[in-house]
């Protein structure tokens, strides 16, 4: 007799389906989010960011934001930065490579999808928002440490550069914690500086109060330059007076991680992708036949990677790990340089434009600059002073459209324009770099609300 | 549909058990014996699958034919024998209480796709008659034959109607991307899962988020199953859609493909031994680099001289000198292959075994790109008690790949040829950026595997009418991408080529299943049946690996301790988990109409944590209408089934999707390095699965004495939910993009597939089979307020938007072009170029059409062929796009006898940067394998004391008919990518001739 044979069926089928039943509730109701739960240890989650002690995880992380987002990265993020982006569209770089993205800005052509465009867009808005993340954060847990000061500073310099480089329009939006979105309004060029100032004032006001230097004067330059780029050239010039001419507040960059590295060395001498220009289409200025002591490049003898153009290596920044100037005392005598102009003070000795130039290069070993006549001439030789100091530190574009903006100057003039150097369409007009298509994901999102 | 998952899944159990039948009394078991055989020739058929029909007994016939079924209730059964390639023979046998029956058959061959069993998700085997959908069998070629097919892919390329296996490139190790009834899903991965011998194995490709491989080489990427050896292979079934796919569960919406692995037979034992050599050729006409020359209309002076120069008038053309890199300094070999292989088989009715191992090398068409792989595998099976039986199956791979660069690739071989200069130079040959392929070659990428697959299959049989059925087993992959540069060496101006670099990331995957389940089967009243099923899976995905890379490289060292600067180190954790259950009852009236419901639940760690449990449904009909006394019985129409089904399935978020999180990085601060945090991924907590829904239908018919059969299928599929990467307004300065439940994406199709044994004789025999398929995939809905998805090479060639396929190609058209003053060449004004992107087709094959043909002489010679069209997509030729429109050094735009076509297709992508004109008909026919077999006499194969002795001559890649006007219309720089499709300084696919022998003892 089979051992099953005398028990029955419907005995059987009940208490197996009690038993596979209990047991499933069981297992069911204690611990199926635990078998399903898993581990993720390689990322840091918002919950385990507050507090004091992720003060300095913050800041750094405002640090690290800004580094990519101002002088790109190396390595698999090969991210281009500002200082690049705005190298091209004004006159610092000629591309001689063959990405049609990159090609575009420096055609002054770009389209709203441009992925180069949208991808270095949204970088400055994450360091805008890693800067005011951390400020926030030292609002509640430190007030009033130098700390703060410096992430402030970080957040107005991402304003500052969304006012000199873009069309007026751009919307300053921020994810709450709970995920949800805030959609910002589109704003002007002045309401996007205004932005910066306060940063900058906020600033300037905690880094005084807690008696740190370099924070104070990193702040003192930002608020001039802001203040200059909305034409407050005597305000500018009050903002930066007490920075001290050897001021230097660095971004650094290392060869410890890729993203750390130096975007400007490594697409030049790893990639070949751009080249210093020498009055680029006639318009440009000449950087490389003044041979400047301040303009640094030399010639390699290669071809860059369009395998047909010669390219012209910058030695500015000639390793991976090369430090770039963010704010100087250089930069805060300029800013007199230019309110002594604008107050029609550019002769006076000591106090006018023409001394406080000479100054400078003294300074450093360079022969004066004689005085020239005429408010277009006076002007041509203080920007052109502007362009050699601050070359490749993402000052010049700004400049070139205070040039159209503030000082009247034809586009066509101060831009690159006519034939493009590499052939094909002749450059376009663009001044300023426009909106990405992306941004339509804000509601509120208007385009370009003029051409800069 | 989502409840609470504390009860769902003891609701699932309980009332799947409840639902069972009243069981039969257990019977005094006796067992069936016999032997199934040839009609014709008499000879032994094995692997014949013989049932007692009405019950889940049954076994399988082994290499002499024979069978043993035990534990079978006294009484008269109906016992079934099917065998694909054979008409099904039935016949009755009577059992006393405890005694021995004995029952033989004799099968005729039939062009039979009626019948056959499929193994289905709960782990049973079932007759295809009983299923309402339609999945595919794959006959995997003799071993002699499969000299013409050295991997998996090239097995599954084909051979299946509806399923797409696009070859990436033609480099030695370059994988496949496998569609299967299309792209289901806008963001997730669209590959089908893989499930050897009851597990599902690792199968990711980068966009799966685990990725097939860590090293960039510049766009060719390994499959991971390329890792099966084909040799192991017994047969091969693929479940299509939803439709026959509800019990597979979330993860399950892209199709599955079932690969069973040999096993050994009952008898003596029988080896079999291989030895293959053969040769791998570059076939491929490589394009000149032209340079138009002549001189300037205004100042005399040489200067470059384009046609669209000519036609502006500024300069007199003198010549177009040209040089080919690739030709005349050729970086191509006669690559080589060879295999090595033996196996063995047998064991008694207690006990069987399969063990084989097997060694391959293949040397592709560039002398560093190399792959050697050791294959071992051994399978056992025993029957433990009269009721259960216990199946393990084993498999180990090792394997070492060495790949070139190519492809989007600076260091690329090709693009140096095709992108290089005009004119020899003796350093550089001409090639782009002066790096020779001598040079390139020292850059060292290996991808070493070691993977063990490994699954234990338990059957229980209690009571005649209960079965239980445990599956559990793991795929445990440990990978090692590395790649390697000698420092100051290359001819490269800077790092890290220049200093040397290494990189090494080691990964670890595990995949584990656990799968339990129980089938009861009842006759009830009125000639009905029922067949009940329950059970739980588990499944369980690991992926763990540490990456490493530094620079600076020390002369004589080629590891990380030689390194000595830029360092970067990273980890990765990855895991996801599947706990699912199911229950499904059948119910069958007379054997031939059959009703199937089905339920599968479902709950996943990477749903969002405020969704809960899923079910997916799925219904079944099946109807065998020819064995309806009423239906006339004809030669010419021999058999119909019709059928039906519906079901649901979905496709799980990927890792973290639905977290929002930082990323940890380091920043240098005063001089110090310190941690910090970078914004990394915007979560949604409402993530749920990609719902597939699809309805299918069809009929199977049989014609002219089933010498031929006719089975047609047509498919309508939606997904719903689909995961939308929504692109978040930059201006937030957050993630990109946060994955949202927002698109539908549909696919509608028609399967065919006609088999017939055209010829049947002793001397000539001839069958054919045609697999015909066309599908139409529609994005139907990305959700309000998502504006198209752009993407592709060159960053907008391809897009989802609603109302076009998913990746469907678009551009700014050619309006229209004219050489207004007739001297035959066009100024870039005289070409007309629209300002709105408009689309321009499909990257994926919207029609298929293969042919897999065998003749027989004389029963010692056969040849097999299979051909293939593929057709109704485009492919982008970025390669000559970026010759004319970036580098100018294609033939159109240099010599003015070049079309006006080709001139003005070359002006849109060099003035316009608009790359339509190279968005190309990708339409082809292919004569992929000819394999031609002699079969030695059995006393010549008795000289070698061998039982049989045969010799294959095989080709693959043997030509190719096509409109394109690139080097092979299957090319895909982007590999597996979901969607990226192009044609981009990829390797052509290769030739293949080889000759294998085969030994059996």
């Amino acid at each position: 007799m089979h051992r099953h044979a005398s028990l029955r069926p419907l005995a059987v089928r009940l208490l197996a389906a009690g038993s596979i039943g209990a047991a499933a509730l069981a297992l069911s109701a204690c611990s199926i989010d635990d078998i399903l739960h898993v581990d993720d240890p390689d990322v840091a989650s918002p919950g385990s960011l507050t507090g004091p002690e992720a003060l300095p995880v913050l800041r750094g992380g405002a640090f690290s934001e800004f580094q990519v987002s101002y002088g790109g990265s190396d390595g698999a993020f090969q991210t281009e930065g500002w200082i690049t982006l705005s190298a091209l569209l004004g006159d610092e770089f000629e591309n001689v490579e063959t990405f049609t993205d990159r090609l575009d800005i420096d055609q002054r052509a770009m389209v709203l999808t441009n992925a180069t465009l949208t991808n270095n867009y949204l970088d400055l808005h994450r360091a805008r928002r890693a800067a005011e993340v951390a400020a926030e954060a030292y609002a509640e847990f430190d007030p009033g440490a130098p700390e703060q000061s410096e992430v402030l500073s970080l957040a107005g310099f991402t304003y500052v550069m969304f006012g000199e480089y873009f069309c007026p329009g751009v919307p300053y939006s921020r994810q709450l914690p709970s995920g949800q979105s805030e959609f910002g309004q589109p704003t002007t060029t002045d309401e996007t500086l205004d932005l910066a100032i306060a940063r900058f004032e906020e600033a300037l006001d905690i880094a005084v109060a807690a008696e740190a230097d370099d924070a104070a004067n990193l702040a003192r330059v930002g608020l001039g330059r802001a203040l200059l780029d909305k034409g407050d050239y005597a305000a500018a010039a009050a903002a930066v007076a007490g920075v001290p001419t050897d001021f230097e507040y660095l971004i650094e960059y290392s060869v410890n991680t890729p993203r750390q590295g130096n975007g400007l060395y490594d697409f030049v001498y790893n990639q070949q992708r751009w080249r210093v220009t020498d009055a680029e289409s006639g318009e440009g200025l000449p950087y490389r036949s003044d041979d400047d002591p301040r303009v640094q490049w030399f010639e390699p003898d290669e071809i860059g990677f369009d395998n047909e153009s010669e390219i012209f290596y910058q030695a500015k920044y000639d390793d991976l790990a090369d430090d770039i100037v963010l704010a100087s005392g250089i930069e805060a005598r300029l800013i007199e340089a230019e309110a002594a102009l604008a107050a029609g003070n550019y002769a006076t000795a000591g106090t006018g434009t023409l001394a406080i130039l000479n100054a400078l290069r003294a300074a450093e070993g360079i022969a004066d600059l004689p005085a020239v006549a005429g408010a277009d001439a006076q002007e041509d030789q203080l920007f052109k002073e502007r362009a050699y100091w601050l070359w490749l530190t993402g000052h010049r574009l700004g400049d070139m459209r205070r040039l159209v903006r503030q000082y009247g100057r034809d586009a066509a003039a101060v831009y690159p324009s006519g034939d493009y150097h590499k052939g094909g369409e002749a450059y376009g007009t663009q001044i300023s770099f426009p909106i990405p298509q992306d941004e339509q994901n804000n509601p509120n999102y208007a385009g370009c609300l003029g051409p800069g | 549909m989502h409840v609470p998952r504390s009860l769902a899944m003891a609701a699932l159990a309980a009332l799947a058990w409840l639902a069972l039948p009243s069981a039969a009394h257990a019977q005094n078991a006796g067992r069936i014996s016999g032997q199934v055989v040839d009609s014709v020739s008499r000879a032994a058929i094995p692997n014949a699958q013989v049932v007692v029909v009405g019950t889940t007994l049954g076994a399988r016939t082994g290499d002499d034919g024979r069978y043993i079924i035990v534990n079978v209730p006294a009484g008269t059964h109906q016992l079934r024998v099917m065998r694909l390639g054979y008409a099904a023979a039935t016949g009755a046998v009577t059992l006393a209480a405890g005694g021995t029956a004995s029952a033989d058959f004799a099968m005729a061959q039939r062009a039979a796709i009626l019948e056959g069993v499929v193994t289905t998700a709960t782990g049973e085997t079932q007759e295809r008659r009983e299923l309402g959908n339609a999945p595919a069998t794959i006959e995997v070629p003799n071993r002699g034959e499969l000299a013409a097919v050295p991997s998996f892919s090239n097995l599954v390329t084909g051979r299946a109607a509806g399923v797409a296996v696009q070859t990436s490139g033609g480099t030695t190790g370059s994988g496949s991307r496998i569609r299967i009834r299309g792209s289901n899903s806008v963001s997730l991965s669209n590959d089908p899962i893989i499930i050897i011998d009851g597990v599902r194995v690792d199968n990711a490709t980068d966009d799966a988020g685990l990725g097939a491989t860590s090293l960039d080489v510049g766009g060719q990427v390994p499959s991971r199953f390329d890792d099966l050896n084909p040799e192991d292979i017994e047969s091969i079934e693929i479940i299509k859609g939803p439709a026959g796919l509800a019990l597979y569960g979330t993860g399950a919406a892209n199709g599955v493909i079932q690969v069973t692995t040999k096993r050994g037979r009952a008898g003596v034992a029988r080896w079999n031994t291989f030895y293959e050599k053969g040769t791998v050729r570059e076939v491929t006409d490589f394009p000149n680099n032209y340079r138009g020359w002549g001189t300037s209309t205004t100042t005399g002076a040489a200067r470059a001289c384009r046609t669209y120069n000519i036609a502006a008038g500024v300069c007199d053309l003198d010549s177009i000198p040209n040089w080919n890199p690739l030709e005349n300094v050729s970086p191509f070999v006669n690559g080589a292959r060879e295999q090595l292989g033996a196996n063995v088989s047998g064991g008694t009715a207690g006990l069987t075994y399969y063990l084989a191992a097997d060694q391959e090398r293949e040397d592709g068409v560039y002398e560093i790109n190399k792959l050697r792989r050791t294959n071992a595998r051994a399978n056992f099976r025993a029957q433990v008690s009269p009721e259960l039986d216990v199946s393990v199956s084993t498999g180990y791979l090792t394997s070492d790949l060495r790949f070139p660069q190519n492809d989007n690739n600076t260091f690329g071989i090709i693009p140096g040829g095709v992108l290089g200069s005009w004119r020899d130079d003796p350093v550089s040959r001409g090639y782009y950026l002066g790096y020779p392929p001598t040079e390139l070659f020292i850059i060292n990428t290996r991808q070493q595997v070691d993977r063990f697959t490994g699954s234990a299959t338990a059957t229980w049989q209690p009571l005649g009418w209960l079965r239980l059925t445990g599956v559990t087993g793991l795929d445990l992959n440990n990978r090692h991408d590395n790649e390697m540069a000698p420092g100051g060496i290359v001819l490269a101006e800077g790092p890290p080529l220049s200093y040397g670099f290494r990189q090494s990331n080691r990964f670890q995957t595990g995949v584990y299943t656990a799968n339990g389940g129980a089938t009861a089967t009842h006759q009830l009243p009125r000639d009905l049946r029922s067949t009940s099923s329950l059970g739980v899976q588990f499944n369980n995905e690991i992926f763990r690996g540490n990456q490493a890379y530094g620079e600076d490289l020390l002369s004589g060292t080629g590891s990380l301790n030689g390194t000595n600067r830029n360092f970067a180190v990273a980890e990765v954790n990855q895991q996801n988990i599947t706990l699912g259950g199911y229950l499904q009852q059948q119910i069958a009236w007379r054997e031939r109409l059959f009703v199937t419901a089905a339920l599968r639940g479902d709950d996943n760690s990477a749903f969002g944590t405020d969704f809960g449990f899923i079910f997916y449904p799925s219904f079944q009909a099946s109807w065998v209408v020819a064995e309806e006394p009423w239906f006339p019985q004809t030669d010419w129409v021999s058999s119909l089934r019709l059928r039906t089904a519906y079901g649901a399935t979905g496709q799980r978020p990927g890792f973290r999707q639905a977290q929002t999180f930082y990323s940890p990085v380091t920043v240098q601060i005063v001089g110090a390095e310190v941690p910090a945090v970078a914004i990394g991924g915007s979560g949604n907590p409402d993530l749920k699965p990609e719902r597939s829904s699809e309805i299918e239908a069809g009929f199977d018919l049989g014609l002219l004495n089933d010498r031929a059969t006719l089975a047609l299928t047509y498919y309508d599929k939606t997904t719903r939910d689909a995961l939308v990467a929504r692109i978040l307004a930059p201006g937030l300065g957050s993630d990109t993009t946060q994955f949202v439940n927002l698109g539908e994406v549909s696919n509608r199709g028609l399967e065919a597939q006609l088999d017939a044994r055209l010829l049947q004789g002793d001397r000539f025999a001839w069958d054919a089979t045609l697999n015909f398929s066309v599908s139409r995939n529609r994005v139907e809905d990305l959700g309000a307020g998502i504006s198209p998805i752009v993407f592709g090479l060159g960053g907008d060639s391809q897009r989802h938007e609603a109302g076009y396929p998913l990746g469907a190609y678009f551009g700014r058209p050619i309006l229209g072009y004219a050489d207004t003053n007739n001297d035959g060449v066009l100024a870039d004004t005289e070409v007309q170029v629209g300002d709105d992107p408009v689309y321009m087709g499909t990257p994926f094959p919207t029609r298929q059409l293969a042919l897999n043909t065998n003749i027989t002489l004389f029963q010692w010679m056969r040849i097999s062929a299979l051909a293939e069209y593929r057709g109704g997509n485009r492919l982008f030729n970025s390669t000559e796009e970026f010759r004319c429109g970036t580098f100018v050094n294609c033939h159109a735009l240099n010599d003015p006898s070049s079309s006006l076509r080709d001139q003005a297709e070359g002006i849109a992508a060099l003035f316009y940067t608009t790359p339509v004109g190279y968005m190309e008909d990708a339409d082809f026919v292919k004569l992929r394998e000819v394999a031609l077999t002699f079969t030695a006499p059995d006393d010549l194969a008795r000289r070698f004391r061998a039982s049989g002795l045969s010799l294959t001559i095989a080709g693959r890649n043997l030509a190719t008919w096509t409109e394109y006007e690139g080097a092979d219309p299957e090319l895909n720089g982007g590999a597996q990518s979901n969607f990226s499709t192009f044609d981009f300084f990829s390797q052509p696919l290769v030739r293949y001739y080889t000759s294998r022998i085969t030994v059996t003892f």
